[in-house]
């Protein structure tokens, strides 16, 4: 089922779409600093391992969220509060969540001016839901259908990090580019898998049945760092 | 794989012969009644082999934890040697005022060995709501999960999990060969991660939970 690329899909892609984005670096500023990423292969290969560790419960969590939006009649209305708790029990690391839950809080402020609809309000009823959830309730809104809302997160996920590898060791822009192009197309089967999970959990409405990869070292880093003082980046 | 009763509240699990190996499926099920207390502790490491048998080894084990009860399990190391696969699943169910104390440590490759392949899958439900689901992948053969946005080279993960304490640890650090956390999660727990050589990482443990 492959989307149409709608002008608000491009803009939910657009890293310059205000999202509070910019301030994180998706653990590569913990990296980094302890010497774990150095080069754009070290980036490359971190890229790859990531999107399998820790890009499936994102990318479901969108693709969910995008799923439960797109019918906005549905009987009984999504139960939104339990999916934001599966990615709270996804998510044990409590600066990860609080990144999480900043990033959404960022996003639902533009998306509720661009793409208002009563999903949107469903999400600031609640409160301080995850980013996941928001970007996926906004790909619905902008005509998107589950997969691109995993597909954009896994893409968030890659910019974010390939920025702030750029930013913190002056790597070249263009051979990142090209990591990054390498990623992405890698991202598409994490994100087709994430599909596939994220479409059985809506059917069921029980979102126990999302995946829940994460990864051990990813957790440790963002305790450290959130308690680390002189950092450039949030997460 | 006998379970020996070696306290009034304790009970150990004893391997047989080897194993766990390729093809083999190990079942556990925990039944801890309410006011109860048990003790889970194994007699030696767990070293899982590659078999005969194609695919990987299977060992779930639930654990139910009635009103008032507490599970208390900390078995040996889990280690997975070069040219092995372990899926392992958890699923602990706590009644609301269940309390639990459960440690586990997984460890790529005997000494000198880069390991195995681990996915180990934790579900911890209290009072029927999700406190934690976590699925990790470990595998010392894959370089991207062996790299930076892996397990950046460390051969053991070691996770301490405390249901109902009555006092929430914090605090976080790292020294030559581990880096530590503890985390509150999003309910009544706290899960304190430990990634770096297994000694290291046995060490950061055994402070918190000795033996």
């Amino acid at each position: 089922m492959a989307g149409t690329l709608t002008a608000g899909l491009l803009l939910l892609a657009d890293s310059r779409l205000p999202s509070g984005g910019h301030g994180h670096s998706g653990g590569v500023e913990a990296l980094v600093e302890r010497g774990l990423i150095a080069t754009t292969a070290d980036l490359e290969v971190f890229l790859d391992g990531r999107l399998r560790t820790s890009g499936t419960v994102p990318a479901a969590a969108a693709a969910a969220a995008c799923g439960l939006a797109a019918h906005p009649d549905r009987e009984p209305e999504p139960d939104w509060a339990s999916w934001d708790e599966a990615v709270s029990a996804r998510t044990p690391s409590a600066a990860l969540r609080a990144a999480s839950r900043a990033q959404g809080a960022a996003l639902l402020r533009t998306v509720t001016l661009a793409w208002p609809g009563p999903a949107v309000e469903a999400l600031r009823a609640l409160g301080g839901v995850h980013h996941p959830l928001v970007l996926g309730v906004a790909a619905a809104a902008a005509g998107g259908t589950p997969l691109d809302a995993a597909g954009l997160a896994l893409h968030h996920m890659i910019g974010g990090a390939c920025t702030a590898a750029v930013r913190l060791l002056g790597l070249d822009p263009l051979a990142v580019a090209a990591v990054a192009a390498r990623a992405g197309r890698r991202a598409e089967a994490v994100a087709r898998t994430a599909g596939d999970a994220a479409a059985a959990a809506v059917a069921d409405a029980d979102p126990a049945l999302l995946p829940g990869e994460s990864s051990p070292l990813h957790d440790v880093l963002a305790q450290l760092h959130d308690s680390s003082e002189a950092t450039l980046f949030a997460s | 794989m006998v379970l020996r009763p070696t306290g009034e509240r304790q009970v150990h699990l004893v391997q047989g012969a080897g194993g766990p190996l390729g093809g083999d499926a190990l079942s556990l099920d925990v039944d801890v009644c309410a006011g109860a207390e048990l003790r889970v502790r194994s007699a030696g490491a767990t070293l899982v082999q590659a078999g005969t048998e194609d695919g990987p080894a299977r060992w779930a084990t639930t654990i139910r934890v009635r009103a008032a009860g507490r599970i208390d399990w900390a078995p040996e190391p889990t280690i997975v040697s070069d040219g092995a696969s372990l899926e392992s699943w958890l699923r602990i169910e706590l009644a609301g005022d269940a309390t639990a104390a459960v440690r586990e440590v997984v460890v790529l490759g005997r000494h000198g060995q880069r390991g195995g392949r681990y996915r180990g899958a934790v579900n911890v439900t209290v009072g029927g709501r999700a406190l934690l689901t976590q699925t990790t992948l470990l595998d010392g053969a894959d370089p991207a999960l062996a790299g930076p946005g892996g397990s950046a080279g460390a051969r053991a993960v070691g996770t301490f999990l405390l249901v109902g304490a009555p006092r929430r640890p914090s605090g976080c650090g790292e020294r030559s060969g581990v880096r530590w956390a503890w985390s509150a999660l999003a309910g009544p727990g706290d899960l304190l991660t430990a990634v770096g050589e297994p000694g290291a990482v046995g060490a950061v443990l055994e402070a918190v939970s000795p033996g």
